[in-house]
């Protein structure tokens, strides 16, 4: 436990400098903030060309911003795959080494969360600062706990991606990229899930993703739609938990299942070169 | 004449190389086609959530079928010098007595496979999903601006890929971080007025703004156009010659700078 | 006949990243460098990492520039001639992954003969030709992310042979290979010079015998500098002066290494093996006269002597009487 919480530490301190070492603080910073406040502003240039009504607003600003955690943290383990195996050809050394390689990509995975969370924060700010967002309520603890929970479940769908970067070429990246798109469209970050037709609607029920931005809003008492109106927020946080756990259950599996395969067919050190 | 032969021969090699990996690694086809669509779907559902207009819908067909083409300067193009640069490649390519345009091209060209596929599926996508209608009539000028803009755009995408030449990783990170930046100035969702005249304008610098919007005033009978159709067409004309003439000076002033600075077959930089 | 290369005080430095609080450094990889290579010569580059060798064939090879000095090949500057240059050579590098993965030898040849104009029949020629008589005939169509090192080696010789360059740079074109394909790809090399006596390679190693068995010149570099440069046998005949031992001692204890503090001899060699107790020492010394005064302190550390020989001088004995040591010490001091 202790070796693999030091494995953790260490990968975090690992990808934290491979994603800043390149530039100093006054360029990293502007450039964290860079895509975050850019997909905002897309949003915020919608809502004003298609003359939104005004109670789409909040929700959808608030929903984008935590949205910002899903594709990095979902996309942490398996670029962290990528990268060290296609880039660096270091995976293999990683891989080999005693203390087990699942806490060196959850560190990646972390630090990637870390990283993130910058854009959240920003995000957030600027919307109760500039735009004059208003959240009705606040229940910290609620939002503490979604946020945990979601996290939780995060890195353990993302185990399972980086299983599946093992088997792929370089564009693995587009993989994780797509997958982060997927959740964006069955979650309902920036639209209700409601305007989904009727027979896709069940995906967005079936993703945690949809439930964890769901208790997000309403630990800021905002309202978005009214398809998860039926669901009491302590049912929803027992979802939630209960997709916490079976994502750690799923990501594990597919996790052994994919360096199982990679292990078969020597692609643990494996380059795409093309 | 034979200096001509010789980088299209190279050109030609390079698009080989792209085609032939590409169909012996399929996985790419699942990821780079199918799930683009439904991110472009994702932007469709944003417009019908806020009870928007239906050309605003066809606008987001539009933007995600040009979406690929930029990803393929960029990524296909523009960065690859730096990920050859990493297996061991770009100083074949530097000590060859060719072009450095001919590889550039040679790699566009063999990105267009999965680009046109990816293209295809949202058109299709737009066509019988969300019943997109396109003016038949402005189809052709539509198309003759497809392929200013796309000339464009493929000399920005060299004058970028210098940058990836001396700058490598801190050139990757910041074309990762100018993604949502370029999807929000190019005007890929939305008709680019919306960002004011002031913005537009300078927007109007990267050839996509110019050239979704020409598309949509003539493909799809927009009438919320920057500007006329013939000034956005000979402002792409003009950006074709002068991204090209840019193009050819900053590979060559980067690729020196390399050699000065020792970073030309830096690996892992 | 102008020379196949020239360089002139050729010089390259490189600027060291700026740690916090400290100044620029400076690492000078080449300093002023004076070499003259005749069309038809297989020369060789010799010494240990970190001694310029690469930076001298990337100058070559047009793929960096040089600081100060001249460098020319086939009598054309690489900096201001750099198309010409590229029309006339071509370069290898050993132990370096290149290629594209799911291509196969024959089609990744085939691509960067592209890059030289060649028409595709004339390649695939030159190419089925150079797999058979290298050995890779039977492995064409075996995709790159399979290969072997040296059958990824081999292929990226050829990649360098196939365009028929008048100067063609092997950078270390041996590194990591196994005995046996090591000695195909000399024969290789030498076959390839003996096809046109106009062809010129400079050869960079750190493998001596290598340097011994192959060049018909040899220039030693060390830290930038070029310090002899010669005929293999002439620069062994300009030492013959000196008498080579090997000595195995037993008894040392840990001592091993103040045998390089006796007096009047140079440390060539020095390989210590604590778990057997024993050590392998090659001295040079100005004449047989001086060896009791060794002997006598060897003793003086407790050694005893298991093995005694006289030897002939080597490539290594040369190095180690210019550069003041040998590979291996430069090697560790670079590190």
């Amino acid at each position: 436990m202790k070796r693999a919480l030091r494995n953790a530490a260490t990968s975090f301190v690992l990808c934290w400098k491979k994603e800043t070492n390149w530039a100093g603080a006054w360029v990293y910073l502007p450039f964290a903030l860079l895509r975050p406040v850019a997909g905002a502003l897309l949003i915020f240039v919608m809502v004003r060309a298609a003359s939104a009504p005004p109670d789409y607003f909040a929700p959808a600003w608030l929903g984008n911003a935590f949205f910002q955690l899903v594709p990095a943290v979902l996309g942490g383990l398996a670029w962290a795959v990528i990268e060290d195996r296609e880039r660096y050809q270091m995976f293999k050394y990683i891989y080999l080494a005693p203390g087990n390689v699942v806490p060196y990509l959850m560190g990646h995975g972390l630090a990637r969360a870390a990283h993130a969370l910058i854009g959240v924060a920003a995000l957030a700010a600027a919307g109760v600062a500039l735009l004059g967002i208003r959240t009705p309520e606040f229940h910290p603890a609620l939002l503490a706990v979604t946020l945990a929970l979601g996290l939780a479940c995060l890195l353990a769908l993302s185990l399972a991606l980086a299983g599946l970067a093992l088997l792929v070429a370089r564009h693995g990246h587009f993989m994780t990229e797509s997958i982060g798109g997927v959740f964006f469209l069955f979650s309902g970050a920036v639209f209700p899930v409601d305007v989904l037709p009727a027979w896709i609607r069940p995906l967005a029920f079936a993703s945690p993703v949809t439930w964890w931005l769901e208790l997000l809003r309403r630990s800021l008492g905002l309202h978005f739609g009214s398809a998860l109106d039926g669901v009491s927020t302590p049912a929803a946080l027992a979802i939630l938990a209960g997709f916490t756990v079976f994502c750690a259950f799923l990501g594990r599996a597919a996790w052994f299942a994919g360096e199982r395969k990679a292990r078969w067919k020597g692609l643990l050190d494996a380059t795409t070169a093309y | 004449m034979s200096s001509l032969r010789n980088n299209l021969r190279a050109a030609g090699a390079r698009a080989w190389i792209r085609v032939v990996a590409a169909n012996r690694e399929l996985s790419w086809v699942w990821f780079e086609t199918f799930l683009p669509a439904l991110t472009t779907a994702c932007y469709v559902f944003i417009y019908r959530a806020m009870g928007a207009a239906p050309e605003f819908e066809s606008y987001v067909i539009l933007g995600g079928i040009m979406i690929g083409f930029w990803l393929n300067v960029l990524w296909g193009m523009a960065a690859q010098f730096f990920w050859e640069k990493d297996m061991g490649n770009l100083d074949i390519y530097m000590m060859a007595p060719i072009s450095r345009m001919a590889i550039l091209l040679g790699m566009a060209l063999g990105g267009m496979t999965g680009t046109a596929m990816r293209s295809v599926v949202i058109l299709l996508l737009g066509i019988f999903a969300f019943r997109v209608r396109f003016e038949v009539a402005g189809l052709a000028t539509a198309f003759g601006i497809f392929l200013l803009t796309m000339a464009s755009l493929y000399g920005l995408g060299m004058m970028l890929s210098s940058l990836f030449l001396l700058f490598g990783r801190g050139a990757q990170r910041w074309a990762e971080a100018a993604q949502e930046p370029i999807y929000l100035l190019a005007g890929f969702y939305f008709p680019v007025r919306n960002l004011g005249f002031g913005v537009a304008a300078a927007a109007s610098l990267f050839p996509l703004a110019l050239g979704i919007d020409a598309m949509r005033q003539t493909a799809l009978g927009s009438r919320a156009g920057f500007l006329p159709v013939g000034v956005e067409a000979a402002a792409l004309a003009a950006l074709t010659v002068l991204f090209g003439l840019l193009a050819r000076t900053m590979l060559r002033t980067m690729e020196n700078r390399a050699k000065t600075e020792g970073k030309l077959t830096l690996k892992w930089q | 006949m102008d020379p196949a290369i020239r360089t002139q005080d050729l010089t390259r430095i490189y600027r060291k990243a700026r740690s916090r609080g400290e100044p620029q450094g400076e690492f000078r990889a080449l300093d002023g460098v004076n070499l003259e290579v005749r069309p038809g010569e297989l020369f060789g580059l010799l010494g240990p990492n970190g001694a310029g060798k690469s930076t001298l064939i990337k100058i070559l090879s047009t793929l960096l520039f040089p600081t100060s000095g001249l460098a020319q090949v086939c009598g054309l500057d690489v900096v201001k001639q750099c198309e010409q240059v590229r029309e006339r050579i071509n370069m290898v590098s050993g132990g370096e992954p290149s290629g594209y993965g799911l291509l196969t030898i024959r089609e990744q040849l085939w691509v960067f003969s592209q890059l030289y104009g060649l028409t595709t029949k004339t390649a695939l020629e030159r190419i089925d030709r150079a797999l058979e008589q290298y050995g890779l005939a039977n492995d064409a169509g075996t995709k790159i992310n399979r290969l072997s090192t040296g059958m990824r080696q081999k292929m990226n010789l050829i990649r360098g042979f196939m365009t028929n360059p008048t100067v063609l740079f092997l950078d270390e074109p041996t590194l990591g290979l196994d005995v046996h394909i090591a000695r195909q790809t000399r024969d290789y090399i030498r076959s390839w010079m003996a096809e046109d006596r106009s062809r010129t390679i400079l050869l960079t190693t750190h493998y001596m015998a290598e340097a011994e068995d192959l060049c018909d010149r040899v220039a030693i570099i060390h830290a930038g500098k070029i310090r002899a440069c010669d005929t293999p046998a002439n620069l062994i005949a300009a030492f013959r002066r000196e008498t080579v031992f090997e000595l195995t001692l037993a008894g040392l204890d840990g001592r091993a290494a103040e045998l390089r503090n006796l007096a009047g001899v140079t440390v060539v060699r020095l390989d210590s093996d604590p778990a057997a107790g024993r050590t392998t020492v090659r001295l040079s010394m100005p004449d047989d006269a001086a060896l009791p005064a060794v002997l006598g302190g060897i003793a003086g550390l407790g050694g005893r002597i298991l093995n005694l020989s006289k030897n002939e001088v080597t490539l290594e004995d040369v190095f180690v009487g210019i550069a003041g040591r040998s590979f291996a010490d430069a090697e560790k001091q670079e590190e």
